[in-house]
């Protein structure tokens, strides 16, 4: 019943998913759920039960859908609105071509620092790619190709960082959860394994003071 | 130091009688409190009894903290006993709120009050409860399902830490009563298992299992060593002020400042930031929710 050996050291891509899908987004709904009859929101959870009950997350928001309003819901929400075509989700600020530029540009501007993206933002990107081409106002292909790139260069980053890996801590500062993720096996065991070592020649070195150990 | 396997097994059954009265009193506790869904008695340390309500976004990113920080922490964390009460007692409601909704027991209500609605639009909502439900149910599952494999891996560690007067956290806080069946039952029948097969046939004196004399200790520990990616949260509630291990570094950031033992040497962990840490330096700021694991 416990979880299988491959879920037990890292998150898979899936889960991380999972988190990002938690997080809230800024939709234009095509349906209206409010209703006027009842203006507080008590009488409008006892009159009609059948209506949005949430217990995970606020369900006023979803209560209260104007037509081509904006509202903020949870993106797996949005997700599911804009599957039966109820909504059309807003792209966030930075997912546009020429915000994607700057960072890009950014990035190649200064070799050894990452640019500030948000946690999600890598698969934001690929889940609004793939479920909410016609939301964008760029060519999707375009800021798919942006992305790639992105994605690419602070790739080669992390992996010329690699060779800093010490026994005593790390700062990674701007890694989004998904660039963590498929890190996290990797830095966590060479770095275990460096404490080990540096622990066991400290206290041999302890032991026999200049003297050579061989094990 | 050594135990003799059979004291082993005798002690255990005693232990499970033990465990089944008291639940049997917590279960009848619950039974009480069950009919208050949102408004529960959140006093976990104290015995002031606080009524507080806790709204169910708060609840869930908890949740979610807890299922993060026990997937990613080398030990077995600390069981959130209220917060897992609440959530069951949501997830039993909505699951027969929705069982009612579909079988059509309120529609007689609803078709009142909005005369417009087609059937269509009733769905939708249905549609959403009904992920909403499963998503919630994923996670306690895999929340559960890696809380137990933990309690495999540290089964004699947790029992040593159970007749272990001295310890400060004590089983009932660490695992809830399930696991602590669980965890009875599970170790009973591995004990069994390695003692009819191989120690039965062994000298007396290397019959013992959990030995810690010797070089290498028998019972195993989390590695509370191990590298872990934490983020800088900074005190919980955003209480800035209050916190006094709050320091401000050379740019004016506030920080906390950790030492890690075996190398003599203090890190900054600026708000806000990312690091790979070691457990333990970091152990106590996670317990006190200023940090968490990702």
């Amino acid at each position: 019943m416990a979880l299988p050996a491959h879920l037990q050291q890292t998150f898979s891509p899936e889960e991380i998913q999972f988190i990002v899908e938690n997080e809230p987004i800024k939709i234009f709904p095509r349906i209206t759920t409010r209703q006027k009859i009842y203006g507080n929101d008590r009488g409008v959870k006892n009159q009609t039960p059948s209506r949005w009950q949430l217990i995970t997350t606020d369900d006023k928001a979803l209560n209260n859908m104007v037509a081509m309003r904006s509202t903020e819901v949870a993106l797996w929400v949005a997700l599911l609105l804009k599957q039966q075509s109820k909504c059309s989700i807003v792209a966030p600020q930075w997912l546009t071509a020429k915000e994607l530029d700057r960072k890009i540009k950014y990035e190649k501007a200064h070799p050894d620092r990452f640019s500030e993206l948000p946690w999600n933002w890598l698969i934001l990107a690929r889940i609004l790619f793939s479920k909410a081409k016609d939301d964008f106002h760029d060519p999707v292909h375009e800021l798919r190709g942006k992305i790639q790139d992105l994605r690419e260069m602070r790739q080669v980053k992390v992996l010329k960082g690699l060779k800093y890996l010490n026994e005593s801590h790390l700062q990674l500062d701007n890694l989004s959860l998904l660039e963590i993720n498929e890190l996290r096996p990797f830095i966590t065991d060479i770095m275990d394994k460096l404490r080990e070592i540096n622990s066991a020649s400290l206290t041999a070195g302890g032991e026999n003071e200049e003297e050579d150990f061989n094990i | 130091m050594d135990i003799n396997i059979d004291d082993i097994l005798a002690e255990l059954d005693k232990e499970t009688t033990a465990v089944d009265s008291t639940n049997i009193t917590q279960g009848s506790s619950s039974t009480a409190h069950g009919d208050a869904l949102t408004i529960v008695n959140s006093s976990l340390d104290s015995n002031v009894k606080t009524h507080t309500y806790v709204s169910p976004q708060r609840d869930f990113a908890n949740l979610m903290k807890c299922w993060r920080n026990e997937r990613c922490s080398p030990e077995l964390l600390a069981y959130p006993h209220q917060l897992m009460k609440r959530l069951l007692n949501r997830i039993s409601a909505q699951s027969q709120l929705i069982e009612n909704i579909s079988m059509g027991f309120l529609d007689m209500q609803n078709a009142s009050s909005a005369n417009h609605s087609m059937p269509n639009d009733s769905k939708l909502p249905l549609l959403c409860m009904e992920t909403e439900l499963e998503r919630l149910k994923f996670v306690i599952r895999s929340y559960i399902r890696c809380r137990l494999g933990k309690i495999d891996k540290f089964s004699l560690y947790l029992r040593q830490l159970n007749e272990d007067e001295n310890s400060l956290t004590s089983l009932t806080d660490l695992l809830s009563n399930d696991e602590i069946k669980y965890h009875d039952s599970h170790s009973l029948v591995w004990l069994k298992l390695i003692n009819d097969s191989i120690l039965k046939y062994m000298p007396e004196e290397l019959q013992a299992i959990n030995d810690t004399e010797g070089s290498v200790s028998m019972i195993d520990e989390p590695d509370w060593n191990k590298f872990v990616f934490i983020h800088v949260n900074g005190p919980p509630e955003g209480n800035w002020n209050e916190d006094p291990l709050l320091q401000e570094n050379e740019f004016g950031k506030p920080c906390y400042t950790v030492t890690i033992p075996d190398l003599n040497e203090e890190v900054e962990l600026t708000i806000g930031s990312i690091y790979v840490m070691r457990y333990e330096v970091i152990r106590d700021l996670l317990r006190d929710d200023k940090i968490a694991l990702i």
